[in-house]
C-alpha cells in the first residue's frame, strides 16, 4: 500500500545496521586487499601492522592463500604487542607446514618470549611455538616444554600439557619416555586445571602406561572434583581403566554378575542377586538379553575370549581362588573411591562428564548402586538436541541389559513433537523394552496417540513396537490385537488416493505385528485368523493382502474355523488370480500348495482343482518369477497326486516320503522375520563415538585386560616419595636416592639447556663419576630402555683433571654454559640476515652450492685409514698400581652383543718383578657422591633416566700375569653416551686401585661407507636444526717435523700431505669413514682453500647418521682456517662430536701414532680450554653465508 | 534472506590444528534445533573415537560463547567481528583440546566488542581486544569469579524461572507433566560472599544439580482451553497435529517452589535482596 514507506523502512535497517559495523573489522573482511599490504606489514606503526595482519586473516578465512607474506609476517613475532603477537601466531601456525625453512626462523623469539615475566606471553609462545609441527625443532620444543612444565604459573603449565600431545603427533620415537616422563610429572601437578590437561595429554601419548597413574590414584581421584569439565572426562576414563586393570572387574557389577548367573544357571531368573533399591519389579530375562550382557562382557573388554573362559572355569569350578584372583569386589578400597568421586559429577554441569561418570558406575557399581546414574542421565536428555540422541542411545543399552532400571522413568521417554525422527525411534525401542506390567497400559495408550501423528514413519513404527510389546507381555497380547485389528479395519476402510506414502505402511505393519503375535500361539488366535480373512477383500494393499494370505496358508489347519474357510477364500482367490499384484501372486500360488499339502480325502481333490487352475493361469503369467514357480510346484506336487488317483490312495513310498518332506521343508519355509536386532551388534563403551556410529572409530580402545598392571612394579613405585620414582634396583643399591632427588626442582632451573657438565676430582664430597637421574618414570614398566637411551641429553666431559676445584666453579661452569643454551643456535643475527634477503628465495646451504660449482678434483685416500693407529691412554699408572700397567684404547670394532656397547681394548702389562695374580677391572659407579651428582646434574637431567648410567660388562678376570707380560682384554662399556669419565676399580693381588676410563665420543660411532652422492642426499636432509658449524684453527701441517718430511719429499702434493695430516689425526681419534676428499683445482701451488674432506658416521646405539664435512682454507705454509660443519638428527649428540673434532684439530698435538701418552693428556687440557671459550659460534651460519656470495659471484 | 546467504558456501573456516578442526559455515541445514537459531552450522572433525558428547557440548559452548560476545549468531556477524571470532576460538581450543571455555576469563582476555570500544577505535583509530594480562582466574579454584570484584551497588536478584514441559492426549488427558526450574541469581556483591539459598519446601525437588527438576501432581496442572475448527468441508482429520501451547505466568512459580531465605556471610554489609518467579512453557504439546 505505502510501498515509499517500505523503501524507507529498508534504508532504514540498512543505515542502522551501517552503524552497527562501524568500528568492527567489517570493512577489512569486505575488501582485505584494497591496499598493499606487505608495506604495512613493515610500518612502524603497531595499528598499521594489526590492520595488515588482520587483513591477511580476512583472507585467509575467504580461503586465498597469503603465504606469499610468510618473511614479513614471521618478522612481527618480535613485536611487543600482545594483538600483534596473537594475530602473528595465528598467521604462522596456519603456513608453518608449508614454509618449514622460514617458520624456523621465529624460534628464537619464541625462545626470549618463553623467558618473558609475562606468563600469557609464556603461553602463548609455547602453544605457537609447540604447534608449528617440524620435526626439526622438537628437540628444542621439548627443552621448551620441560621448562615451562615448571612454570610458576599455572596457566602456562595447562598450555605445556596441551602441547604434550602436539609433539607426540610428530611420531618421534625418541621423545616418546621423556614426553611420557613430563605427564607424569604434570599428573602430578597440584594445580587441577594442569591436572585435566595432563590428562588429555596421558590418553593421546601413553594411554596404556596406566603405572604411571598409580602412584598418585588416590589424588587424582580426590581432585577429580576440581579439575575442569574437559579434563574431568578424559580423569575419569583413566581411572577406570586404572582399576580394571589394576583391581579386575567387580563381583558384584552387572557386567559380571548377570554374565556369570546366566552361564551358571541358564534357567534361572535374571537377577539372583538382590534386587535394586528401589524395589522395581524385575523382568526375567528373555533369552536375547542372556546373549546381550554376554556379549556386552565380551566387546567392551580387550581380549576377552581367554578371560571368559577363566571366569566360567572359576564359577563352574567353584575354584574360588581363581576367581578372586580375577574379580574384585566393591569392597576394594581403590574401586570404593572412584565410585565415591565421580558420584558428585553425575550432577555436572555437563552432559558428557554426567555420561562419563554414569559409564563408570555402569561397569563398577554394584547393582544397588546403579539406580545413582538413572535421574542423572534422564536430566541430561534436556541437554541439546544432538546430545539428547547420544544419551538416548547410551540409554538403549542400558534398558536392553537391565530393563528395570529405567522402568519407573517411562513417562520420560515419552515421545514429543520436537524430536528428530531417530530420536523417536529410539525412544519406542526404550519404552518397549522397559515396559512393565504395570506400566504397560499407559505405554499403549501411549502408542495409539503416536499412530496419528503426522510422520508416517513414526507411526509404521509405533505399530511395530506395539507387536513387541504384545509379544513380550502375552497379558496384553489380546488389547493389542484388538486394537490393531481395530487399526487395520479403520486403515484399510481409508480411500487413499495413492499419494500419501507411507500410509500403507501402517497397514502392512499393523498386518505384520498381527502376524507376529499370532506366531508365538497360531492355536489361540484362530478367530484373528478367520477375522483377517474375512476382511481380505477390503485390503487392497498388495503387502498386506499377501501377508494375510501368507497367514491363511500357514495357520490352514488349525482349528475349526479356518479349514471351512478355506475352500471359499482358495477359490475366491483362484478367481481373482489375474488381477492380483505380483507379490499377492506369489503368495496365492503357495498357500494353495500349502493347503494342498496339508489337505485330505474329500477336500484334497477339491484342493487340487483349484491348484491346477492356479498354476495353469501362473504358468502364463507375464513374470518369469511367478511362471517358474507355478512349474515347480507342478513338478512336486502333480507326481504324487497323479499316484494318488491311480491307487486311490496316497502311495507313501519311502522315496516319496523324502520327497514329501522335501516339498513340505521348501514350501513351508518359515519365514524369518526381519527385526533390528541388536543382538548382532558389537557393543562400545558408554559415551564413544563408536557407540553411535556401530563400528570401532579409529582410536577406539576397549576396556583393558583386568588384573595386567604388574603388582610387583607398582608396589615399589608406590613405597617411594611422590616426586621420585626411579629404576628400583637403583634405589636399593644407591640407597640416597631421596636425598639426591628432592633438591633439584628448581635449583638448576636454567641451567635446563646446557649440555656441559664438569667434573671434579679428588673431592670426595663432591665427585661424580656417572650421570644419575633421579627422574626415571617409565623405563622399569615399559621396559623399552632403548627407545628412551635415545633421547639422552649428554654430558661434555672435561678431559682434564684439576685438582681442587670446589662445587662453585662447577656451578660457574653451568652458569657460562647457559648462553650456549640450545636455544641460540638459531640466533637473532641469523634471522636477521635472512630477512635481508629476498623472500621466497630458497635457502641453500652454502657449502654444498660452492661444492657443487667448483670444479673439484676428487681423490680417494684411503690407504691412510690403515695406517693409523688409534691412540693409547694410560688407565693405571705402574707407579701407581704396584707395578702393574694398564693401558687402554678404543680399537676400530664395535660390540657383537649390543649396537649400545661400545669396546675398550685394555692392556695389562706387569712391569714388576711378582707375578700378579686375580687382576680384574670392575665398576665402580656414582654411589659414593651423590651430593656432587645431584647438584651438577639434578636439573639437568631432570628429564632423563637414572638406568642410563654407563654401565660396564664384567670381565673376565685374568688369573695371573707374569712378570714383563702383556695381555689384552675387551671390556665393553655401555657408556650411554656420557661423556664424564667412568670411574673404574682395577683390582689386583685383592687391593683395589680406582681408576677412570675416558669415553670418547669419537669411538660412540661407527664408520658409516657411503658414496659422496647419498652422503649429500643424507646431507640435505638434516638441514636447518640439524646442522652445527664451528671454525677453529690447523697449525699441525707448519710443526718443525712436519715441515721437514715436505722438504724431504719435494715430489709430494703439499696439499695431499695436508689432506694426510688432517684425515689421521681425525681417523685416529675417532671411528669414522672417511668419504671424499675434494681437491682444488688451483694454480696457486700454496693455495688450499676448498680442500673439503668428508666423513659419515653413524651413532652406534640409534644408528642415525652423522655426517661430518670439514672445509679447509688458506695456504699450505699458513694456519689454516677449517669450518667443521656436522649433521646430525640428535642435536646434542652432534654437538658434541663437533666440539670434539673441533677440540681436536685446534690442539697441537703431534701425530696420534706417537702414542705419547703425555700429550695425549695435554690435548685433552687443550679441549677443555677451548670449549669453555665459547661452545657454538652464533654467528657461524651467517658469516658462512656472506662468505659464499662472493665466491658464488 | 535465505537466498543470499545460501549463495555464499563457506563462510569461515577455522583450522586450529589437528586432530581438532572447527569449521563455520553456512547453511545447508534442514532442521535447525532451537538452540542455534541461526542458518550457522558448526562441524567438528575429529580423528579418532573420543567422547562425543562432549564434542557437542563443546560446540554448544563455542556457539553460545560466540553469540554471547556478538549479540547473536549469524554469517553477518561473524564477517563482522571475524578477528575476534578467531581470537576467541584459538583461545578457547588448543590442538583440539578444550583450553579455557569459562565466559569470565575469556572477556578479560579478549574483551568483546561495545559502543565504546567501537567509539574509541573509530576515533583514534586503534583498538586492541587483548589482553595484556594474565586473568587471574585462570589460576584460582573458582574460575568462574574474578578475584576482585566491585560493584557500586550492594544489591542480589534472585529470579526462579520454571519451564512446563507437558503433553496433553487427544482426550485432554496429561500424560506426562514436568517442571524444569533454573534459578538465576544476578549478583551485584563485591568480593568473595558465600551465599546460601533455601527453600521453605525443599522436598518438592525431586533431583538437584546446578539446576533443579521438580515434579507436580497432574491435578495441579494449569488448564488451558480452548478450541479448534476444522475447515468447512473437512470431516475429520486422519493425521492428527500436535499443537505447542506458549504461555508465560509472571510472579508464580507453577511448582509451589518458595524460596525461604537467603544468607550472605563473609559480607561487611547485608546486601539488598530481591525476588522474582517466572513461569513460561517449556514443551507445552496438545495432541489432537
Amino acid at each position: 500500500m505505502f510501498p515509499q514507506l517500505g523503501a524507507t523502512a529498508e534504508s532504514l535497517s540498512k543505515a542502522s545496521s551501517l552503524v552497527f559495523r562501524i568500528g568492527t573489522d567489517a570493512h577489512l573482511y569486505d575488501d582485505p586487499d584494497d591496499v598493499s599490504i606487505a608495506p604495512l606489514l613493515d610500518s612502524s606503526f603497531d595499528s598499521e601492522k594489526v590492520e595488515a595482519l588482520k587483513r591477511l586473516l580476512a583472507l585467509i578465512a575467504q580461503g586465498e592463500d597469503v603465504s606469499n607474506f610468510f618473511p614479513q609476517v614471521v618478522k612481527n613475532v618480535a613485536s611487543p604487542l600482545l594483538e600483534v603477537k596473537k594475530l602473528v601466531y595465528l598467521y604462522l601456525l596456519h603456513y608453518a607446514e608449508k614454509r618449514p625453512n622460514e617458520a624456523l626462523l621465529s624460534i628464537n623469539c619464541f625462545q626470549k618470549d618463553l623467558s618473558d615475566p609475562n606468563p600469557l606471553v609464556r603461553a602463548w609462545a609455547l602453544r605457537a611455538m609447540s604447534g608449528i609441527r617440524l620435526h626439526v625443532i622438537s628437540p628444542l620444543v621439548l627443552v621448551a616444554l620441560g621448562k615451562c612444565a615448571k612454570d610458576p604459573s599455572s596457566y602456562v603449565r595447562k598450555c605445556a600439557a596441551n602441547a604434550l600431545p602436539k609433539l607426540n603427533d610428530l611420531h618421534q620415537e625418541e621423545n616418546v619416555s621423556a614426553l611420557e616422563e613430563l605427564v607424569g610429572t604434570l599428573l602430578n601437578d597440584h594445580s587441577p586445571g594442569v591436572v585435566g590437561a595432563a590428562a588429555a595429554a596421558f590418553k593421546s601419548i601413553c594411554p596404556n602406561n596406566l603405572s604411571l597413574v598409580g602412584r598418585s590414584f588416590r589424588r587424582l581421584c580426590e581432585t577429580l572434583p576440581d579439575v575442569d569439565e574437559w579434563g574431568q572426562i578424559v580423569l575419569i576414563d583413566i581411572l577406570l581403566r586404572y582399576v580394571i586393570e589394576r583391581h579386575g572387574l567387580v563381583e558384584e557389577s552387572i557386567l559380571v554378575s548377570s554374565y556369570t548367573d546366566e552361564t551358571s544357571y541358564p534357567k534361572k531368573d535374571f537377577h539372583s542377586s538382590p534386587s535394586s533399591e528401589n524395589g522395581l519389579l524385575l523382568v526375567e530375562a528373555e533369552p536375547s538379553e542372556t546373549k546381550l550382557s554376554a556379549s556386552m562382557f565380551r566387546d567392551y573388554i580387550q581380549g576377552s575370549e581367554e578371560y571368559l573362559l577363566k571366569v566360567m572355569g572359576s564359577k563352574r569350578g567353584g575354584d574360588n581362588g581363581l576367581k578372586t584372583a580375577v574379580l574384585t569386589s566393591t569392597g576394594n578400597n581403590d574401586v570404593k573411591l572412584l565410585l565415591q568421586c565421580t558420584s558428585p559429577l553425575l550432577w555436572s554441569q555437563n552432559s558428557s562428564v554426567v555420561l562419563a561418570a554414569a559409564g563408570v558406575h555402569w561397569i563398577l557399581a554394584s547393582q544397588m548402586d546403579l539406580g545413582r546414574i538413572v535421574k542423572p542421565i534422564l536430566f541430561i536428555l534436556r541437554s541439546s538436541y544432538a546430545s539428547r540422541y547420544v544419551v538416548l542411545r547410551n540409554v538403549q543399552v542400558f534398558t536392553k541389559v537391565l530393563p528395570s532400571l529405567f522402568a519407573p522413568y517411562y513417562e520420560d521417554f515419552y515421545v514429543s513433537s520436537s524430536d528428530s525422527y531417530q530420536m523417536r525411534a529410539l525412544k519406542l525401542e526404550i519404552l518397549s523394552t522397559i515396559a512393565t506390567d504395570s506400566s504397560i497400559p499407559s505405554i499403549l495408550q501411549e502408542f495409539q496417540d503416536y499412530i496419528k501423528d503426522p510422520d508416517r514413519r513414526f507411526a509404521v513404527d509405533a505399530v511395530a513396537a506395539i507387536g513387541l510389546c504384545a509379544q513380550k507381555r502375552p497379558s496384553v497380547g489380546k488389547a493389542c490385537l484388538e486394537g490393531l485389528l481395530a487399526l487395520i479395519n479403520q486403515e484399510s476402510s481409508m480411500n487413499y488416493s495413492g499419494s500419501l506414502e507411507g500410509e500403507a505402511g501402517v497397514l502392512v505393519q499393523a498386518v505384520m505385528s498381527v502376524k507376529a503375535i499370532i506366531k508365538q500361539d497360531p492355536d489361540s488366535y484362530e478367530k484373528v485368523i478367520a477375522h483377517l480373512l474375512h476382511n481380505l477383500d477390503k485390503i487392497k494393499e498388495p503387502s498386506a493382502r499377501a501377508l494375510i494370505i501368507w497367514i491363511m496358508g500357514e495357520y490352514n489347519y488349525i482349528g475349526q474355523l479356518i479349514p471351512k474357510m478355506i475352500p471359499v477364500v482358495l477359490g475366491h482367490l483362484a478367481w481373482c488370480f489375474t488381477s492380483e499384484q505380483l507379490e499377492a501372486k506369489h503368495q496365492t500360488l503357495n498357500t494353495s500348495a500349502k493347503v494342498v499339502l496339508h489337505a485330505q480325502g474329500e477336500e484334497l481333490q477339491h484342493f487340487m482343482k483349484i491348484l491346477r487352475y492356479i498354476i495353469e493361469l501362473a504358468k502364463v503369467d507375464l513374470n518369469y518369477d511367478i511362471r517358474d514357480r507355478a512349474r515347480m510346484i507342478e513338478k512336486f506336487l502333480m507326481s504324487q497326486t497323479m499316484n494318488y488317483q491311480e491307487n486311490g490312495l496316497l502311495n507313501v513310498e519311502p522315496n516319496d516320503e523324502l520327497t514329501n518332506t522335501l516339498v513340505k521343508q521348501i514350501i513351508c519355509e518359515r519365514i524369518q522375520s526381519v527385526s533390528y536386532s541388536i543382538n548382532n551388534l558389537r557393543l562400545y563403551l558408554p559415551g564413544s563415538l563408536s557407540h553411535i556410529v556401530l563400528h570401532a572409530a579409529p582410536g577406539y580402545t576397549p576396556l583393558p585386560k583386568p588384573l595386567t598392571l604388574a603388582d610387583m612394579a607398582l608396589e615399589k613405585r608406590m613405597s617411594l616419595d611422590g616426586t621420585v620414582d626411579s629404576n628400583s634396583e637403583y634405589v636399593t643399591e644407591a640407597g640416597m636416592l631421596s636425598e639426591s632427588s628432592t633438591n633439584d626442582i628448581y635449583s638448576d632451573y636454567d641451567s635446563e639447556g646446557s649440555f656441559i657438565g664438569s667434573r671434579e676430582d679428588d673431592n670426595p664430597g663432591s665427585i661424580s663419576g656417572s650421570d644419575y637421574d633421579s627422574h626415571n618414570t617409565s623405563q622399569a614398566a615399559n621396559g623399552t630402555p632403548d627407545a628412551s637411551e635415545t633421547t639422552e641429553l649428554f654430558h661434555l666431559t672435561d678431559a682434564s683433571i684439576h685438582d681442587g676445584i670446589t662445587s662453585q666453579s662447577a656451578k660457574k661452569n653451568n652458569a657460562t654454559s647457559e648462553t650456549n643454551d640450545l636455544a641460540s643456535l638459531m640466533s637473532k643475527t641469523s634471522l636477521e640476515s635472512w630477512l635481508n634477503e629476498q623472500p621466497g628465495l630458497p635457502s641453500m646451504n652454502p657449502s654444498t652450492e660452492t661444492s657443487g660449482e667448483r670444479s673439484s678434483a676428487r681423490i680417494s685416500i684411503n690407504e691412510i685409514g690403515i695406517t693409523v693407529r688409534p691412540s693409547v691412554h694410560i688407565l693405571l699408572d705402574p707407579a701407581n698400581g704396584n707395578g702393574l700397567k694398564v693401558g687402554y684404547l678404543f680399537p676400530s670394532e664395535f660390540s657383537n652383543i649390543s649396537s649400545f656397547l661400545v669396546c675398550v681394548e685394555v692392556f695389562f702389562e706387569n712391569l714388576s718383578s711378582e707375578t700378579l695374580r686375580n687382576i680384574i677391572v670392575r665398576d665402580e659407579g656414582p654411589r659414593e657422591n651423590p651430593e656432587f651428582v645431584s647438584q651438577a646434574f639434578g636439573a639437568l637431567d631432570s628429564g632423563l633416566d637414572p638406568a642410563n648410567v654407563p654401565t660396564l660388562i664384567p670381565m673376565e678376570e685374568i688369573a695371573s700375569l707374569g712378570p714383563g707380560e702383556v695381555t689384552k682384554r675387551i671390556l665393553q662399556v655401555r657408556f650411554h653416551h656420557h661423556l664424564l669419565p667412568l670411574k673404574l676399580a682395577v683390582f689386583c693381588n685383592e687391593k683395589r686401585h680406582p681408576v677412570k676410563l675416558q669415553p670418547d665420543i669419537g669411538y660412540f660411532v661407527r664408520p658409516l661407507s657411503i658414496d659422496v652422492d647419498s652422503f649429500t642426499k643424507k646431507e640435505n636432509q638434516l638441514r636447518g636444526m640439524f646442522e652445527y658449524n664451528r671454525r677453529c684453527t690447523f697449525t699441525d701441517h707448519i710443526d718443525p717435523d712436519g715441515c721437514e718430511k715436505d722438504k724431504n719429499s719435494l715430489n709430494d702434493d703439499k696439499i695431499l700431505i695436508v689432506c694426510q695430516i688432517i684425515s689421521s689425526k681425525i681417523l685416529g681419534n675417532a671411528n669414522i669413514h672417511l668419504v671424499s676428499v675434494d681437491m682444488p683445482v688451483s694454480l696457486k701451488f700454496d693455495e688450499i682453500s676448498g680442500l673439503c674432506l668428508r666423513f659419515g658416521s653413524e651413532i652406534l646405539s640409534s644408528s642415525k647418521p652423522c655426517l661430518i664435512t670439514l672445509l679447509v682454507e688458506g695456504k699450505c705454509s699458513e694456519p689454516l682456517d677449517i669450518s667443521v660443519k656436522v649433521n646430525c638428527e640428535e642435536t646434542v649428540f652432534g654437538l658434541n662430536l663437533l666440539n670434539r673434532i673441533v677440540a681436536l684439530l685446534s690442539s697441537n698435538v703431534t701425530y696420534p701414532f706417537l702414542k705419547d701418552p703425555i700429550q695425549a693428556q695435554g690435548f685433552g687440557v687443550a679441549g677443555t680450554t677451548q670449549r669453555l671459550q665459547s661452545t657454538v659460534e652464533p654467528d657461524a651460519a651467517a658469516s658462512q653465508a656472506e662468505k659464499t656470495k662472493p665466491r658464488r659471484g | 534472506m535465505s537466498t543470499v546467504i545460501g549463495a555464499s558456501a563457506d563462510l569461515v573456516l577455522f583450522t586450529t590444528n589437528l586432530p581438532g578442526f572447527l569449521s563455520f559455515s553456512s547453511p545447508h541445514r534442514r532442521r535447525a534445533g532451537p538452540r542455534v537459531n541461526t542458518m550457522l552450522q558448526c562441524i567438528f572433525v575429529i580423528s579418532d573415537s573420543g567422547n562425543i558428547l562432549e564434542l557437542d557440548e563443546f560446540l554448544c559452548r563455542v556457539a553460545d560463547i560466540i553469540s554471547d560476545y556478538l549479540g547473536g549468531l549469524n554469517e553477518d556477524l561473524i564477517k563482522d567481528n571475524f578477528v575476534i571470532v578467531y581470537e576467541l576460538l584459538d583461545e578457547m581450543m588448543d590442538n583440539g583440546f578444550p583450553l579455557t571455555t569459562e565466559p569470565n576469563i575469556l572477556r578479560e582476555m579478549i574483551s568483546p566488542p561495545n559502543i565504546v570500544s567501537k567509539m574509541l577505535s573509530v576515533v583514534t583509530g586503534k583498538s586492541s581486544n587483548v589482553t595484556s594480562t594474565l586473568p587471574d582466574a585462570t589460576q584460582s579454584c573458582v574460575p568462574w569469579r574474578k578475584t576482585d570484584v566491585k560493584h557500586a551497588t550492594n544489591e542480589v536478584y534472585v529470579d526462579l524461572v520454571e519451564e512446563m514441559d507437558s503433553i496433553v492426549n487427544s482426550d485432554g488427558n496429561l500424560v506426562k507433566c514436568e517442571i524444569y526450574g533454573e534459578i538465576l541469581v544476578n549478583s551485584n556483591l563485591s568480593g568473595f560472599p558465600d551465599l546460601t539459598l533455601s527453600f521453605m519446601n525443599p522436598a518438592i525437588l525431586n533431583d538437584t544439580c546446578f539446576w533443579s527438576i521438580g515434579r507436580i501432581p497432574k491435578d495441579k496442572a494449569p488448564s488451558l482451553t480452548g478450541n479448534l475448527t476444522l475447515e468447512a468441508g473437512m470431516d475429520s482429520l486422519h493425521i492428527c497435529p500436535v499443537f505447542q501451547a506458549k504461555f508465560k505466568i509472571m510472579g508464580v512459580a507453577l511448582s509451589g517452589l518458595k524460596i525461604d531465605k537467603l544468607d550472605a556471610m563473609n559480607m561487611p554489609n547485608p546486601p539488598y535482596k530481591g525476588f522474582r518467579a517466572l513461569t513460561r512453557s517449556g514443551e507445552y504439546e496438545v495432541r489432537s
